[in-house]
């Protein structure tokens, strides 16, 4: 049954790249985006805390789906974005799904940032003023890296979402390793062998985070405490 | 008189078409949109109340004695939490669809609206059983050996001491479950069904406003996901303090 697939081994391997690019594009610019979301929600200031209380609550409420069809279908609508420069972004589906996952993942871990800078006793922030840390340095020093090990743990299955996300990306005609398979399908009217395939290359994917995340955890000495 | 009643039913019909045009308000869509949110709760609710069961079966084959039974189900619930819901649904559909005529040997198409809730409990209860697991787990032993000690049967002891306590533990871990449930039913409509995101497609095409009526299905969404939030909100309080 599996020689059928043969043929087709390198159109799977440039879906799983585009897969992997979409990924980890989405991944670096959501968590740039929800690092910058945490910091503004740690201002305390409601005007700016407001807006960014609005799109977490819109993005979490919502489907991945509409996002990435709002983003790539809805953008036509607009005449003075299609005449601007960010059109070489939003004309192509890599670009709206990048987008959409971005903020996807930039709106759940900011949840979680949020949720783990709150779990830093009060007591080590005191002392690091007492001991006349700067802003920065309390920022950087304690409070990032605590939190970032108590993120560690739950930031690993955020990513393996991100990863199963990312085949939402072949509704919008992207050939991710999603979109290959449906096209080979197409093709061949070949059924089980394709989606077998790609359930074997999601699950090696979902081994591999794992495995990464495993050896981070272990590198910065992440200690189960919950 | 006659005058009247002429302007009674001249108002009367004023007022009906005024109703009507407010029925089909969002440029005649509003009535579909309305029809499609019927359709996508009817799935989502169908998919909980068999993700429910079979999240309960997936919860006691992890709790079973017999090693083949647990890593069976085990190694199933792994395998649908690592592939994309997408993929689960695309299997169930067209792979139910292969599989049956592989099977029997005629051309055989596997109904969407089944497909689909088949496919969404699945993926429920794959994470479900984990959540009912850990809540079963969560009971003292010795709530079981007392009601041993008191005669119940086995059978008893499940239904009137395990479960209700094991329910009321798994609540908050299951709304959020069904959460998930309700924004991948959206994906229903890749199957050809007429959900909400099918209608407002349709929409969306015909009057050439994407961004208009997507927001609106994200907008009916948004609201749907609310209610269940403010809804088991108070469920679980009703649950802890009955």
């Amino acid at each position: 049954m599996l020689d059928i697939l043969i043929p087709y081994l390198p159109a799977m391997i440039s879906g799983l790249i585009v897969t992997l690019e979409l990924m980890l594009c989405s991944l670096a610019i959501g968590l740039l985006l929800a690092i910058i979301f945490t910091l503004i929600s740690a201002t305390g200031r409601v005007y700016l805390k407001a807006p960014v209380d609005v799109l977490v609550f819109f993005i979490r409420g919502t489907p991945l789906l509409v996002q990435i069809f709002i983003i790539y279908y809805g953008s036509g609508q607009w005449a003075w974005l299609r005449n601007s420069f960010l059109w070489d972004i939003f004309r192509h589906p890599f670009g709206c799904a990048a987008i959409a996952l971005a903020v996807n993942t930039a709106a759940y871990t900011t949840a979680l940032l949020t949720g783990a800078i709150q779990a830093v006793p009060k007591g080590e922030v005191e002392a690091c003023e007492v001991l006349g840390f700067s802003r920065w340095q309390l920022l950087r020093r304690i409070i990032f890296s605590r939190a970032w090990r108590m993120a560690l743990p739950a930031y690993s299955n955020e990513v393996i979402m991100i990863l199963k996300s990312t085949s939402l990306a072949s509704t919008i005609t992207l050939l991710d390793l999603m979109g290959v398979m449906r096209q080979m399908i197409a093709r061949t009217y070949e059924v089980l062998p394709f989606f077998i395939m790609a359930g074997f290359l999601y699950l090696i994917l979902n081994g591999l985070i794992i495995g990464v995340f495993r050896l981070l955890e272990r590198k910065y000495r992440v200690v189960a405490t919950r | 008189m006659e005058p009247i009643k002429k302007l009674f039913i001249s108002t009367l019909e004023n007022h009906k078409f005024n109703a009507m045009k407010y029925l089909i308000s969002f440029e005649g869509y509003g009535l579909q949109l309305f029809w499609g949110a019927l359709t996508t709760i009817s799935v989502a609710v169908c998919a909980l109340l068999l993700g429910l069961l079979m999240a309960l079966l997936g919860a006691l084959g992890e709790l079973s004695h017999h090693r083949s039974v647990r890593w069976l189900t085990l190694t199933l619930t792994a395998l649908i939490r690592g592939v994309p819901e997408l993929l689960v649904l695309f299997g169930i559909y067209f792979g139910g669809s292969a599989l049956l005529t592989l099977v029997i040997g005629e051309d055989l198409q596997v109904n969407a609206f089944i497909a689909g809730v088949f496919a969404l409990a699945l993926i429920f209860a794959a994470y479900g059983a984990q959540t009912l697991r850990g809540s079963f787990m969560a009971i003292p032993g010795g709530q079981k050996e007392a009601a041993q000690a008191l005669g119940l049967s086995s059978r008893r002891t499940f239904t009137h001491i395990l479960l209700p306590q094991a329910w009321r533990i798994a609540l908050p871990g299951l709304g959020n479950l069904w959460l998930v449930l309700l924004k991948d039913s959206a994906l229903i409509s890749l199957l050809g069904l007429s959900d909400l995101m099918n209608k407002a497609q349709m929409a969306a095409s015909n009057t050439h406003q994407p961004f208009k009526f997507y927001m609106i299905a994200a907008l009916i969404f948004l609201i749907l996901t609310s209610l269940s939030q403010i809804s088991f909100k108070k469920l679980t309080h009703k649950t802890i303090h009955a």
